[in-house]
């Protein structure tokens, strides 16, 4: 009877493991099938997208390679049938590089430090000290995102000339210190950093200041480089804005400095191509270094909201 | 201890302390940049100028020998050519006028601070046909660089299509002809198009003359227009039948030195600055320059820099002393040399490329039988103008017609009244 009951138990007990597994793997191998049926095609468009956005980008840098009578042969090819640097030196000989990239760095850094350091403190204050006048400030400084700045181009130029930063170096970093972009990102981090942290710095017999500086900014490192590299690359790429306030070629920027390339009747492609693609470089150098913290910072940015 | 007053925990040395910070930022600030006045010695003087380094770095090289002939310094300062107009207009109104210039517009702002070279122009034998005198009798500016439209054909596809074409002036085609020729050249060798002409009045002016026509001249104090110009630009609208010509030049700013470059298109009609470009930029093709068509008159449209010195500004002597050098014939056979530029005197200039292409605009100006003032010489008498006007009306008149909106009779209308500044 034992033999007869234990024979049985595992049978129904086995086909049930079986079952078990069975179920299992079907389950996960529908999962998968359905994974890969959904992701496939997710799969494809994503890459069919990297290749609209990196098509244009890897024509430039290969075009960059090629020789000034094969820009525009007929039929255009992707690849360079023939690889020359002669772009390069041209364009490293023909315009000052050594200057303009200064110049471009004085401006991009100093803004990059300015602008955190005030949006950090900006954020801070409209985060923690709550009262009606941060309030009405905020909105104030809400309202300023609400105006595309090609409209207050020009009383922002008033502003600049009247105060003596007409084409000065000066004049291209003080009206872009305090974005409302930056401000916001860290005010929308400090609120959900919790009060209690303050209280008991506060009990602790902390000052307002040390509270920020050694409590709070430390806490907001991943927003501090974000809107860092952010700023920076909005300045390094910047274009308008020096065209209008810079007008002696000695403190041209690099992004502006490019434009002498385009001559009144012709283009000199090859030079321009080689120069366009030695500025970049610096750019292309922050973001390797910095790119964790770009796309770590980007994720958890995205979930503060 | 509520939130709400938090703000008062602050105390007053720090936020004096976090002030003094700021302030001092700002400071620095304002420091690092800024004072561009020239505080440099007597004897520098500023020459501003725009695309200089994409001709080789001519004036550059003039300058150079001139600090090292003379010991004075002429700061050569090049301007991106889409701000040299701007950059010299805020000069005028701050008062901050260079030395010395050299443009390719004359604004009427600082039209009558310019100084008189006309005893350099004579005693230097400037082309007398360049020279235009303002209307109190001075010469206010001189031609430094000088380019003139003209033809380009893509020596190959012409060949692989047995069709000629003329290489001397007295043997040039008429308009029928060379229409004819590249028609020939797009059906026979499989080219795109037949020619492409860049997008701007200046080559349309030039066609006009070639059909008789004065192109919009001054009578008096009125610009006009005759029944030539009609029948060019109706002409004009023939061709750009999207076979002939693209239409997408004209209408969509489509680069046509760079449609030529590509080896699809039988013809170009642009002009001498092209040369450099093409001599280190086509390899996949022969091109060759060759003379303008006719219909009837053999013409060309003339353009290029002009050199001007500005009064006041403390350097006067010294501009007109570097002016006068710079027109010496052995300096400025260098000059044309380097930069690829054709002469505005009678020289005989070896280029370093293609002097053939060279020899055949320098004769194509020679031969010029247009009847109407050369641009040249228009744009310092539009300078003096009551009522300037702005754009190329020409240009964007044509444009209107090529779209279809309005006929080759309206379109010269409309152009007379921009111009008279309706």
């Amino acid at each position: 009877m034992a033999s007869t009951t234990k024979v049985p138990l595992p049978v129904p007990g086995e086909p049930l493991k079986a079952r078990g597994v069975a179920t299992k793997t079907t389950k996960r191998s529908t999962r998968d099938g359905r994974g890969t049926r959904i992701s496939a095609p997710l799969t494809i468009v994503m890459w069919v997208v990297v290749l609209i956005y990196a098509l244009p980008l890897i024509w430039f840098l290969l075009s960059s390679f090629k020789p000034g009578s094969e820009l525009f042969s007929y039929p255009l090819s992707i690849l360079p049938r023939e690889w020359t640097f002669q772009a390069f030196i041209d364009a490293w000989d023909r315009v000052d590089f050594a200057r303009y990239f200064l110049n471009t760095a004085i401006v991009a850094i100093s803004t990059t430090v300015l602008t955190v350091f005030f949006s950090a403190c900006t954020g801070y204050a409209l985060a923690k000290y709550d009262n009606r006048g941060t309030r009405i400030f905020f909105v104030c400084i809400l309202a300023t995102t609400m105006l595309p700045t090609e409209v207050i181009l020009n009383p922002t130029f008033s502003v600049i000339r009247d105060l003596g930063l007409y084409n000065s170096l000066a004049g291209i970093i003080v009206p872009s210190v305090l974005t409302a972009t930056g401000v916001f990102m860290f005010r929308q981090f400090f609120l959900t950093v919790p009060d209690d942290l303050l209280h008991s710095a506060r009990i602790d017999g902390a000052s307002e200041l040390a509270i920020f500086f050694r409590i709070m900014l430390p806490l907001a490192k991943p927003i501090l480089f974000t809107l860092a590299i952010f700023s920076f690359q909005w300045r390094w790429n910047d274009y308008i804005w020096p065209l209008i306030v810079l007008n002696d070629p000695k403190w041209y920027t690099l992004q502006v400095a490019l434009r002498s390339i385009v001559g009144a009747e012709n283009i000199d492609w090859p030079i321009l191509l080689g120069a366009s693609v030695i500025s970049i470089l610096p750019l292309v150098l922050v973001f390797a270094i910095f790119q964790k913290y770009v796309l770590n910072a980007d994720v958890s940015a995205g979930l503060k909201d | 201890m509520s939130e709400t007053t938090k703000f008062s925990a602050m105390n007053r040395r720090q936020f004096g302390l976090g002030a003094l910070g700021l302030s001092a930022l700002a400071l620095g600030l304002s420091a690092c940049g800024g004072g561009s006045s020239s505080s440099d010695g007597p004897k520098t003087l500023q020459l501003i100028l725009s695309g200089d380094t994409n001709q080789g770095g001519a004036f550059a090289a003039a300058a150079a020998k001139y600090k090292e002939a003379t010991g004075v310094t002429i700061e050569v300062v090049d301007v991106p050519s889409a701000d040299i107009v701007t950059k010299l207009k805020n000069a005028a109104t701050a008062n901050d006028l260079p030395a010395l210039a050299r443009v390719t517009s004359i604004d009427s702002i600082w039209v009558n601070q310019l100084q008189d070279l006309r005893d350099i122009a004579e005693s230097r034998n400037i082309t007398a046909d360049l020279l235009q005198e303002s209307p109190d009798g001075t010469i206010p500016a001189i031609p430094s660089d000088l380019t003139a439209v003209g033809l380009f054909l893509n020596k190959s596809l012409f060949e692989k299509a047995g069709v000629t074409f003329p290489t001397e002036i007295d043997k040039t085609w008429t308009w029928d002809e060379f229409v004819q020729a590249i028609t020939d050249v797009r059906e026979k060798a499989g080219a795109k198009y037949g020619m492409v002409m860049d997008r701007s009045g200046h080559r349309v002016r030039a066609m006009m003359y070639e059909f008789g026509s004065n192109a919009f001249a001054k009578e008096g104090d009125k610009y006009t227009s005759d029944e030539q110009a009609v029948e060019t630009l109706e002409y004009f609208n023939k061709l750009n039948d999207d076979a002939t010509m693209p239409k997408s030049v004209w209408l969509s700013g489509e680069d046509g030195n760079a449609m030529f470059k590509s080896g699809q298109v039988a013809a170009y009609y642009s002009g001498s600055w092209q040369i450099a470009d093409f001599n280190k930029n086509i390899k996949d093709f022969e091109w060759v320059s060759v003379p303008l068509p006719k219909q009837p008159l053999t013409a060309t449209n003339l353009g290029g820099g002009f050199m001007v010195a500005f009064k006041d500004t403390g350097m006067d002597e010294e501009a007109k002393k570097f002016i006068d050098w710079f027109y010496d014939d052995a300096n400025y056979t260098e000059f044309a040399k380097t930069g690829g530029y054709l002469p505005v005197k009678d020289l005989t200039i070896e280029y370093p490329f293609q002097q053939s292409a060279f020899e055949m605009y320098q004769k194509s100006i020679a031969a010029n039988d247009a009847k109407g003032d050369n641009a040249i010489k228009r744009v310092v008498l539009e300078a003096y103008a009551d009522v300037p006007f702005t754009g190329d009306p020409l240009r964007e008149e044509t444009v209107k017609m090529l779209s279809g909106s309005q006929d080759a009779k309206t379109t010269v209308d409309n152009i007379v009244k921009l111009y008279n500044g309706a």
